[in-house]
């Protein structure tokens, strides 16, 4: 950048920007749905949320339970402000934080104290006045690439699902300590249930999970591959090329 | 502290401390399903950056999901993020947030 102003904490990440906006908290989501077992994904529960008052795209943060796996398979639009947010997750369910990108002024009483920054169009960007809390991060990564994993195939087999577990997984150690880990689970790369991939050759399908699990405050990114329909081969390498993703991580302390 | 930024609301709680990480939007954008797309930020020259796809979740349970998130540079540090969507069943698209680390 050229003019403006960047402020960038001792990692060098940008905590400030006149370029950019920090997304604040909304508030934490409404447990409104628990289906269990997710029909076909025997180990998964599928958990659904409402969030109110939220005008931008919600950006999911959660807790996992030690152990757990767990992936946020999506958001939708269901009125005015308001979302709904699918988790499936094998373990009880998450409470879960919602931020959206900070775009408009939310000041508060007082104006000769603090800092405001404003964008080159003359919009506020960052307040200390804000009225909602900024997302503070105590780590961010990035996911290997799982790059390929076993596929599981079988002329005998003849209908139903099978979970093939951990097709992959690989530890991420934050290092950091933490009161109560929230994590946005990875979306880059993930899919989600009811995603098929099919051959038409083969006719195969295939649904893939893909997220993480928390557990002795090691991360783990995994994923879990079901078989759907028989397929004309057994044991045939999938080159599922999805692209290594961020998960980021926060404390719910900062915000309960 | 003895180096790094430390700001706090006016009521005293912290907003960054310095052993945090910054994460800001640069903004979002739309990946429809099927389709690929790139968009360049020369603004950010020297900044990383970063997408976050969030899948579209429509009322039957599908997924609409986004492969390939990723971010290259050119010689002046001027970042490009680019994407590939994935469509099923309804081709709904998916956003993607784009954050400067």
């Amino acid at each position: 950048m050229s003019y403006g102003l960047l402020i960038r904490n001792d990692n060098a990440t940008v905590l400030i920007s006149s370029e950019t906006v920090n997304p604040v908290f909304v508030g934490k989501a409404v447990l409104s749905q628990s289906i269990a077992p997710i029909p076909n994904y025997t180990t998964y529960w599928e958990y659904r949320y409402t969030v109110s008052n939220c005008p931008d795209l919600p950006l999911v943060f959660a807790t996992c339970g030690d152990g757990a796996k767990q992936v946020t398979l999506g958001v939708e639009s269901i009125g005015s402000d308001q979302w709904r947010i699918v988790i499936a997750s094998t373990g009880s369910a998450p409470e879960v934080y919602v931020f959206r990108k900070y775009d408009a002024p939310m000041a508060a009483a007082g104006d000769d104290y603090g800092m405001e920054v404003y964008t080159s169009t003359g919009a506020s960007c960052f307040s200390t006045r804000s009225t909602n809390k900024y997302l503070r991060l105590v780590y961010s990564g990035l996911m290997p690439n799982p790059q390929s994993f076993m596929e599981w195939r079988s002329s005998s087999w003849s209908g139903g699902w099978l979970l093939i577990p951990d097709q992959g997984s690989y530890s991420l150690v934050p290092g950091v300590g933490m009161t109560k880990p929230i994590m946005c689970f990875p979306y880059a790369g993930m899919a989600g249930l009811g995603v098929v991939k099919q051959s038409s050759s083969a006719y195969d399908q295939y649904v893939y999970l893909m997220g993480a699990r928390y557990s002795g405050g090691t991360l783990t990114f995994m994923v879990d591959a079901y078989s759907a329909q028989r397929g004309l081969s057994s044991g045939t390498t999938d080159i599922y090329g999805n692209a290594p993703g961020f998960i980021l991580m926060s404390d719910g302390a900062f915000y309960d | 502290m003895s180096y790094g930024v430390e700001l706090r609301y006016a009521s005293g709680s912290l907003i960054f401390g310095p052993g945090d990480i910054g994460t800001t939007i640069v903004g979002a954008l739309s990946a429809p399903a099927g389709a690929s797309g790139s968009l360049s930020f020369p603004e950010l020259a020297g900044v990383s950056v970063y997408g976050v796809a969030i899948p579209a979740q429509a009322a039957n349970g599908w997924t609409q999901h986004v492969h390939y998130v990723s971010a290259s540079y050119d010689g002046d540090g001027v970042p490009t993020l680019s994407w590939t969507a994935s469509g099923y069943n309804g081709n709904m698209d998916s956003t993607i947030y784009v954050i400067a680390k």
